[in-house]
């Protein structure tokens, strides 16, 4: 699977020097200069620099990549129309905080670790259910 | 950084938090989305990693999240504060950011 993260503005950014360290290709949209853009921008970009995301966010990047799937079938540009994959690391819901820094980097390297390929597709993790492959928002 | 100047625009805790600005953000409208301007963080990532229960926003837990998303401790007590100021809308926009249908 592929193991090059773009990190939402929401993620950590100390998540990005952790993640290097391991080894993995990692850069956050502060240091892309992208801070404040729309999420379907964030995507598309993404996708063009063949990048996973990840984020916080789940609302929106789950209907996005609803809609990233929809429309690009519509348009028969599901082929060309792929991006590397998304992850939402959920924060926790509740009164419970977030994760640790390590215990992301777990996560990340759990997720790398998957077979196969994660273009189109969109995956999330949470100290319940843990890892897994979540259907797109597509009805 | 994309945020708005509307009227809503303010620097919490003036004294103690000069250089920090919370603002609505124009794409994702809504008090529980706004962010931290300088540093384009919206409130509720650093609220959803703080925990919520009761002490759970002590000093050592601001620095730990301050650390952890590189900001200066001032901006994550701006963002404690602009919390308790919307808390309802926040907390509703965290209890419900989870992901469907997985």
């Amino acid at each position: 699977m592929i193991a090059r993260f773009y990190l939402d503005e929401n993620v950590k950014e100390f998540l990005v020097a952790a993640l290097i360290a391991i080894g993995f290709d990692t850069v956050s949209t502060s240091q892309m200069g992208r801070k404040g853009a729309s999420d379907f921008m964030q995507l598309l970009f993404a996708a063009q620099t063949g990048r996973v995301v990840i984020t916080h966010d789940s609302k929106d990047f789950q209907q996005l990549h609803g809609a990233w799937l929809a429309w690009s079938a519509a348009w028969g540009a599901a082929i060309a129309a792929q991006h590397p994959g998304i992850l939402i690391i959920e924060q926790g819901s509740g009164q419970r905080g977030g994760l640790p820094v390590t215990q992301m980097v777990a996560n990340l390297q759990a997720f790398a670790a998957l077979p196969g390929p994660s273009s189109n597709l969109i995956f999330a993790w949470n100290a319940i259910v843990g890892l897994r492959e979540v259907p797109p928002l597509v009805r | 950084m994309a945020v708005t100047k509307a009227a809503t625009e303010r620097k919490p805790a003036e004294a103690d938090a000069p250089n920090v600005t919370i603002a609505l953000d124009p794409i994702r409208p809504g008090v529980e989305r706004a962010r931290l301007v300088e540093y384009g963080i919206p409130v509720w990532a650093l609220i959803g990693d703080m925990g919520r229960g009761e002490g759970e926003m002590d000093d050592v837990e601001i620095a730990r999240v301050a650390s952890d998303y590189m900001i200066p401790e001032e901006a994550a007590r701006a963002a404690v504060a602009y919390y308790r100021e919307h808390r309802h809308a926040i907390d509703a926009f965290l209890d419900s950011n989870y992901v469907v249908g997985g």
